[in-house]
């Protein structure tokens, strides 16, 4: 039998290894500046006193900070704990999106529009154009592209154009998944991309039946709004208003969401922008910049902005946004949500713009109107623009052939963010991702050069504020922010509890 | 409080047994049916009040395996079978409870009890660690013995849904035993949810992955305690060097075999000062934990013996326990507060805190006799003692406590 008196278990004194780790200094006037993150994701702000003890070894055993740095895998003790066990389990949970397929799917069913948006992301036909719609026959290979995806829960997603327009396809499609589904048993999600002009009380039938969600375009107020998306009869924001009304009567308040557009138009006015999203009742904002695809590069010079715009002007609406949210209004930026999911757990969002590897084509696919298949959105867009470069064959190729593209070995060999150059030493790269396809767009090279990237400089602009204001934003701001993580009600995040 | 043994008077025993209680109705209903797994007639202690044996003497003639009158008998009364009476706590004893008893000795141990959630397996004394706060200090024994009792206790139990518990010691030291025994959890008591308490460290080895899933029981889940979030630390709290990278890698172990996963820290001195920090480790490295329990510390066993060195009054820890509870609840990690009384966690905390203490070792207070609170909280363990007592216990007033009901919402 054992004695029962206590052991001492002491520490040597600078017995410890280093772990891999990156650093930054965030310029903020905090005296803990610099932001130290883990290959895995963990992070601590220290002090430049602090960096330097940690890298000449000079960390005291069993303080505080030394402890802290132990169990965030920044050091390790060689003799009495092996941290790699965790650490493979982060890397597991930060990358567990690579075990899935595809879950995303777009299905371009048309390229007609009413619509004559001078930035249009997708480029359009006129309303009675032929010879832009997606055939019966591509429609139905592209049914079969969709299951021998091996994601458990799948998206299906009607892009355009307008899909609204080409209906009887959409329907087609729908009732076709639907029935394959009885013995594939996945999790499916419908979701039609729309400015909701076209709806019908058919259409929001069908809906109701097959529980489709409606993705709809909001910029902003009427002027906004209307100045932004032309029409003939200058109406567009009352029909999109008045369809998100009929989709709420019909479907129920969730059943349709809105993302904006950001002009340099819309720069001006942050407040106004989140003032209509309040109005028309919504429960997160989409304040994207703008793509440099479709229509969108060539009227640059009227719509597009440097992103240091943007940034300024993202920090504008954050700020009100957590103002409104602390009076009680529920309204989460979904961008920054994505971003705080990245930082604050030991996940990914698994959104396809913020992976690493790439998402594109890994994540989503695109089933273009004319048969070909495009490993994301902005991938078609560029054929749109003249580039034809980006397609990884047609439908009728089997999901395999198709991932093993030479396309798709392009856009993994530069989808790696931690070996990209410039991306492999930022302290921001595991809440980072890789975005071949824009560095294409951009640079007419998919691994580009950071210092010309806007990826980039969105990404780290919206990330170091992030971090700042994690630090040094008070109760009630860190209360909003966690109210975003879960989708929770601010009041329920009654406390923010440790800031880890 | 109901304590799990008392005395009787008890004739005509001439063996260890487990016996199962039960009523006169019962027996004609249902026979052996009234336990959840194989049994005979002579495992049945027919419930046999004074006044049913006055008018039906015959009842006695009856093929069970003995008869208990839970009073004094007002006649005396031999007819050579087994006979418990005239018990020095009548409550203790009810229908439907599984009793053991050895010739020799006037002590009724209940094994189990009907509609309990604190019923409880006990695997084993021994245990391969020393923590301070031990409740029950391990012994060096060989008591494979207890097993086969629990194998036996496993088919006099009823169906029911009930939570049963297995403990020790560290159940896991009786690898095959343990498994043994939760095979027949999963086949006979399929409707009772099982809760293991170990420290893990054993799960190290990985062939208990291949074990676990083939065992597939899909109420089970394990308690296993984290004490902080570095090795130093953790292992001076369970007095054993390297238990600290056993147990995290026996947590992942655990995760491999798609098992549910309950961390348990142990509030003292030790633990809190690094709490937050603590949940921090457990949200980013085992994120597939399913609740962690922050329990108040048992004042018995070696905890007594480390008093000094573990002792720190709830007051003086509540704003960590703030931080840390909010923080997981805050990333949707289900986090509860056991065994402390709700006059010692602010009103904003009382939404995690659980009557947790098993009823029969829970006890409250003279200073809780007049408290608005006593209904809903989680009040003493048995051992409680005034050099354990928080400064701050106190009666809450109707309208205090108003303020932790609504903060529960």
């Amino acid at each position: 039998m054992r004695g029962f008196a206590v052991t001492l278990i002491a520490t040597d004194a600078n017995s410890y290894r280093l772990l891999p780790f990156r650093f930054m200094r965030l310029n903020t006037a905090n005296d803990c500046d610099i932001l130290l993150t883990s290959d895995t994701g963990e992070y601590l702000y220290v002090n430049d006193a602090q960096l330097r003890a940690l890298s000449y070894f000079d960390i005291e055993a069993g303080t505080s900070f030394y402890k802290d740095l132990l169990a965030r895998h920044f050091i390790y003790e060689p003799t009495r704990h092996d941290p790699f066990p965790e650490m493979a389990a982060q890397y597991r949970s930060r990358k567990d999106f690579l075990f899935q397929g595809p879950a995303l799917h777009l299905f371009v069913v048309t390229l007609r529009c009413n619509h004559t948006c001078q930035y249009c992301q997708v480029s359009r036909a006129p309303l009675g154009g032929s010879g832009h719609d997606l055939s019966e026959a591509d429609a139905l290979a592209a049914v079969d592209r969709l299951f021998e995806s091996n994601a458990p829960a799948l998206t299906v997603e009607f892009q355009g154009g307008e899909p609204l327009l080409a209906f009887e396809r959409v329907r087609q499609i729908v009732e076709w998944v639907a029935a394959r589904n009885l013995v594939e048993q996945r999790d499916i999600q419908f979701v039609i991309t729309t400015t909701l002009h076209h709806l019908t009380d058919e259409i929001l039938d069908f809906a109701k039946q097959h529980s489709i969600q409606f993705s709809t375009s909001l910029d902003g107020p009427a002027p906004l709004h209307n100045a932004n998306r032309p029409t003939p009869s200058r109406d567009s924001y009352e029909r999109t208003v008045e369809g998100i009304k009929r989709v709420r009567e019909h479907l129920g308040h969730d059943a349709v969401s809105a993302l904006t557009t950001l002009t340099s138009r819309s720069l001006e006015q942050p407040e106004a922008i989140i003032d209509e999203y309040v109005k028309q009742g919504f429960s997160s904002i989409s304040l994207r910049p703008l793509s440099p695809y479709g229509f969108a590069s060539k009227s640059a010079h009227r719509l597009d902005y440097p992103i240091e715009q943007y940034l300024t002007f993202y920090t504008k609406a954050l700020t009100y946004l957590l103002k409104i949210n602390q009076q009680g209004t529920y309204l989460s930026e979904s961008y920054t949500s994505l971003l705080l999911k990245n930082i604050l757990t030991p996940f990914s969002s698994g959104y396809v713009d913020l992976r690493s590897p790439a998402g594109a084509g890994t994540a989503a696919l695109v089933y273009n109107y004319d048969g070909y298949v495009y490993p994301s959105d902005e991938a078609r867009m560029l054929l749109e623009m003249g580039e034809d470069g980006l397609r990884l064959g047609t439908v009728q190729h089997p999901l395999s052939e198709l991932l093993a593209s030479p396309v798709m070995e392009t856009l993994l060999a530069s989808g790696v963010a931690e070996a990209l150059p410039g991306c492999s030493d930022c302290a921001l790269v595991p809440y980072c991702g890789a975005d071949p396809v824009e560095h294409y767009a951009r640079q007419g090279d998919p691994i580009g050069h950071r210092l010309f990237s806007s990826f980039c400089k969105k990404n780290m602009g919206l990330l170091k504020h992030l971090f700042a204001l994690l630090r040094d934003g008070d109760d009630n701001v860190q209360r909003v922010l966690l109210s975003w993580l879960n989708r929770r009600s601010y009041s329920d995040v009654r406390f923010p509890g440790y800031r880890g | 409080m109901l304590r799990k043994d008392t005395h009787f008077e008890i004739q005509y025993l001439n063996e260890p047994k487990l016996l199962k209680v039960i009523t006169l109705d019962e027996f004609i209903e249902q026979g052996v049916a009234v336990c959840a797994g194989a049994t005979q007639f002579n495992d049945l202690l027919l419930w046999l009040p004074s006044e049913d044996l006055e008018r039906n003497p015959h009842l006695v003639s009856l093929p069970v395996g003995g008869f208990l009158t839970p009073e004094s008998l007002t006649s005396p009364f031999d007819n050579g079978r087994l006979h418990l009476h005239s018990p020095k706590n009548p409550d203790v004893v009810q229908p439907g409870d599984v009793i053991a008893i050895t010739p020799g000795n006037t002590l009724v141990r209940v094994l189990y009890r009907r509609g309990s959630d604190s019923n409880l397996l006990f695997m084993t004394d021994r245990c391969n660690s020393l923590c301070l706060m031990c409740s029950q200090p391990p012994k060096d024994i060989d008591d494979r013995w207890h097993i086969e009792e629990n194998l036996r206790l496993i088919d006099l139990m009823d169906a029911g849904e009930e939570n049963l518990g297995i403990s020790g010691g560290e159940p896991t030291l009786y690898r095959d035993g343990l498994l043994e025994i939760l095979a027949k959890c999963k086949t006979v008591l399929p409707q009772k949810s099982v809760h293991v308490l170990s420290n893990g460290r054993l799960f190290k080895d990985p062939s208990w992955i291949a074990a676990l899933a083939a065992l597939g029981h899909p109420q089970l889940s394990w308690g296993i305690p984290l004490y902080a979030d570095n090795a130093v630390d953790h292992d001076h709290v369970v007095q054993a060097p390297g238990a600290f990278s056993e147990t995290v890698q026996g947590l992942y172990n655990l995760a491999r075999a798609n098992q549910i996963i309950e961390i348990r820290v142990v509030l003292s001195r030790l633990t809190t000062p690094r709490l937050p920090e603590l949940a921090h480790y457990v949200f980013r490295n085992l994120p597939f934990v399913r609740h962690v329990a922050l329990m108040g510390i048992e004042s018995t066993g070696l905890a007594r013996k480390h008093y000094e060195e573990l002792w720190i009054d709830p007051l003086d820890y509540q704003e960590a326990l703030s931080q840390t509870a909010y923080f997981l609840f805050n990333r949707g990690m289900p986090v509860s507060i056991y065994n402390l009384p709700l006059c010692l966690i602010p009103p904003h905390l009382s939404r995690f805190a659980r009557q947790s203490i098993s009823d029969w070792k829970n006890l409250f207070i003279d200073t809780c006799q007049q408290c608005a609170a006593v209904k809903h909280c989680s009040g003493f363990f048995k051992s409680h003692t005034d050099r354990w007592q928080s400064r701050g216990v106190r009666q809450l007033s109707t309208e205090a406590f108003s303020a932790y009901a609504r903060s529960a919402q």
